[in-house]
């Protein structure tokens, strides 16, 4: 390692022995990495393991956090999984195979699948070819992914979180444009340089996985973040001027219909706790009626009242002939909703589905990144 | 390198408690001088609103910070820092001054607006620079807009000296010659400087109010500043936005420039905005950038500007005082975290912002 050198100037995973070593320098006995490999080659990555079972031998503690699988596998003595803060699994990796891991992550339980009614699934809304998409690190992050979602379906993403469903999602929505492959809404082909306006206005909506950054402006008034949808193409929109009366009227009847708990709208968003403000951005991307609705972790960190509510409306909506794609890392939430699962595996999909007939140890097999032998099927 | 700038809400009591402590520092100061504050206080209001001189003179010294304020808290609340407001004082004060000189045959009802247009003009241009170099080269805004202050304030010394000096002797300092008398607002006070500035002033902040409260573009840059994020994702274009922000923000800046000459000086005068900008950010400030807040704020420096020239001419005391006590508001009122250990409980002068705890 030259000493000299700027750490701007070496690479990532010298960068990260620096660290390492400053660590060790300062005679550090428990080294916690979080998410070591992100950034990483494979064979750099098998270097910093190297490292890291002579740092072991040495006597070190190691706390590992990752979410991919084959590392834990490879590398760990130990075993401890986090499912929404709670533990969910503490094995010795000796005595476990990575698909129980999987299992532990995403919940064990199948729950029964919501009663849905027989929609007209023929026409396309969402068409999807050849996705390919490299990140600010230059990992390729969506590799050939290519799909169809088609009106009256749900179609559920599974996958371990950090597969490329984050990117996915931003591509979609035009919060990046530096991808490459041909992306269509609702019949009308969208351009990677096309802005969130244009998808929204060809009937895209989102409920976005981070909900206090992106989801909605807190800080601002819940008649503010109810009122992004539709300020432009809504009922209370003019051409210039946002009619208030009527926003107001319109919001207070989505807050009801969506039992957001309020006393009054115009109190700060931050006054509404995560279950209810995640009602409020459900009620708002469902305002316009999108043709394609992206539904991301749409029950993360919310209680099981709303859960069970913010379920049914998807189905709903889906009911009316709309399209929803939904991403998750919740099994049991992709296999209560979808009508069709894709599992998505380091930017691909490595499988499909069918959440009727699937067991859990298929998909968990899949979401763990194994592949299915034909003898299998 | 990237600076965000979120207004936070000042409660009307942090304002009120941040007033009194400056007072109750400055009282100290004052005896530190060997005066009694008692004496220095009354004059100091004696010369804010003691008669209708003392009154207009407060009014005078507001009328300039009602446009520099608004231009701060606009683009303060749309999530841009437009710190250029001195130099679109500046570039728009001459531009008003140099329509009014050249076309001094034109009728008032031509002239009058022809001077304003030429300034917003002026201001959009001056602000126009920083906000590309922010949204397309991602520099900082903060530094090519002060940049562009000293670039305004020589520019504009240099091109009076060099092409618009007045001529006789009112030559012997930088300023141009008189703007036609057509192309003068009227005095609304009769024997002071109060004109008919006041009133564009309050139009601006009625129109400012109507904007963030009935239109769309409002709606959209007041997001664009709360979560320039979540604007996006719905559909806002936050670099159009924002660049209109800054066109709007610049504009309502120039219009200050030439209110104060086309009003009260009649003439270019180097530095004539002396502390009108920085000033009427920190009214901005002040008021927490909302139309009524902003106006608030200009009003309360305007008044201590007017009382405290008074304290100087009528007193031992320096005005150096009064600007200090200013400051030490100034100092309370932005450490919101002290101000609110003197809060009291249950005063509230108005509606504020509710601030509760998650209920489930």
């Amino acid at each position: 390692m030259p000493p000299r050198a700027r750490i701007q100037d070496i690479p990532v995973s010298i960068q990260q022995r620096v660290e390492i070593l400053k660590a060790l320098y300062l005679g550090a006995e428990l080294l916690i990495m979080d998410e070591p490999t992100a950034v990483l080659t494979p064979q750099e990555i098998v270097r910093l393991f190297q490292t890291l079972v002579e740092l072991r031998n040495a006597g070190k503690s190691i706390i590992l956090i990752t979410h991919k699988l084959n590392e834990i596998m490879q590398i760990t003595d130990e075993i401890l999984v986090l499912r929404l803060g709670k533990v969910t699994g503490h094995v010795l990796t000796s005595a476990t195979d990575q698909r129980r891991i999987a299992e532990m992550m995403v919940g064990r339980q199948l729950n029964q699948q919501k009663e849905k009614q027989q929609t007209d699934q023929t026409e396309t809304a969402l068409e999807v070819r050849d996705l390919e998409y490299v990140d600010k690190w230059g990992v390729k992050a969506i590799d050939h992914l290519s799909f169809t979602l088609r009106k009256g379906e749900i179609l559920g993403i599974a996958g371990v979180q950090g597969n490329g469903q984050s990117e996915l999602i931003d591509i979609l929505t035009g919060m990046v444009s530096h991808y490459s492959g041909s992306v269509s809404i609702d019949g009308k082909p969208v351009a990677p340089s096309s802005d969130t306006r244009t998808r929204r206005e060809y009937g895209l909506g989102c409920i976005p996985e981070d909900r206090q950054s992106t989801g909605a402006a807190v800080g601002a008034t819940i008649l503010a973040n109810f009122i992004m949808a539709g300020y432009r193409t809504g009922d209370f929109s003019g051409k210039w001027l946002i009619h208030y009366k009527r926003a107001r009227e319109r919001t207070w009847e989505y807050v009801k219909r969506f039992t957001v708990k309020t006393d009054d709208i115009m109190l700060d968003a931050l006054s509404l706790s995560g279950g209810n403000l995640q009602k409020l951005i459900v009620a708002r991307e469902l305002y316009l009626k999108p043709a394609v609705l992206i539904a991301a972790q749409p029950s993360r960190g919310v209680d099981i009242g709303a859960t069970e509510y913010i379920h049914d409306t998807l189905i709903q909506h889906r009911n009316q002939g709309n399209a929803v794609l939904l991403v998750s890392s919740e099994l049991s939430e992709i296999m209560t909703l979808s009508d069709r699962i894709l599992v998505i595996y380091n930017g691909r999909f490595v499988g499909e589905a069918d959440p009727g007939t699937a067991t859990e140890e298929e998909i968990g097999l899949l979401m763990a990144g194994i592949e299915r032998r034909d003898s299998d099927l | 390198m990237n600076f965000t700038y979120r207004p936070v809400p000042i409660s009307a009591k942090t304002a009120v408690m941040a007033v009194i402590s400056g007072l109750l520092l400055g009282a100290v100061l004052i005896f530190a001088t060997g005066n009694h504050p008692a004496v220095i206080y009354a004059a100091l209001v004696r010369g804010a609103c003691g008669s209708l001189f003392a009154l207009a003179s407060s009014i005078r010294w507001t009328v300039p910070l009602i446009f520099t304020g608004t231009a701060a808290a606009i683009a303060f609340k749309g999530g841009v820092f437009n710190m250029g407001v001195e130099g679109q004082m500046y570039v728009g004060g001459l531009a008003a001054a140099v329509v009014g000189i050249t076309w001094q045959d034109l009728p008032g009802y031509l002239l009058v607006p022809m001077m304003l247009a030429a300034s917003m003009a002026a201001g959009m241009i001056w602000a126009l620079p920083p906000i590309l170099a922010k949204l397309y080269y991602g520099s900082s805004e903060v530094v090519p807009c002060m940049m562009l202050n000293y670039i305004a304030m020589y520019l504009t010394d240099y091109l009076v000296h060099n092409v618009f000096l007045a001529g006789g002797n009112r030559g012997a300092t930088i300023k141009t010659d008189l703007i036609a008398s057509q192309g003068r607002l009227a005095r609304l006070i009769p024997g002071t400087s109060v004109s008919t500035a006041l009133l564009i002033g309050l139009a601006i902040v009625l129109a400012y109010q109507w904007v963030i409260r009935r239109t769309r573009f409002g709606y959209e840059f007041e997001i664009c500043g709360i979560n320039p994020r979540f604007a996006r994702y719905g559909g806002v274009n936050v670099n159009r936005t924002r660049i209109g922000v800054i066109l709007l923000s610049g504009a309502i800046a120039g219009l200050g420039g030439a209110t104060e000459i086309m009003g009260v000086r009649y003439c270019f005068e180097s530095r004539f905005v002396g502390d009108f900008a920085t000033n009427g950010i920190l009214a901005a400030l002040l008021g927490s950038c909302s139309p009524g807040g902003t106006l608030i704020g200009a009003a309360f420096m305007g008044f201590l500007k007017a009382g405290s020239l008074t304290v100087e001419r009528t007193t031992r005391v320096s005005r150096a005082v009064a600007v200090v006590i200013q400051c030490t508001i100034i100092c309370f009122v932005s450490a919101k975290s002290f101000a609110g250990v003197l809060e009291l409980p249950g005063i509230r002068l108005w509606k504020g912002k509710a601030k509760e705890g998650k209920t489930q």
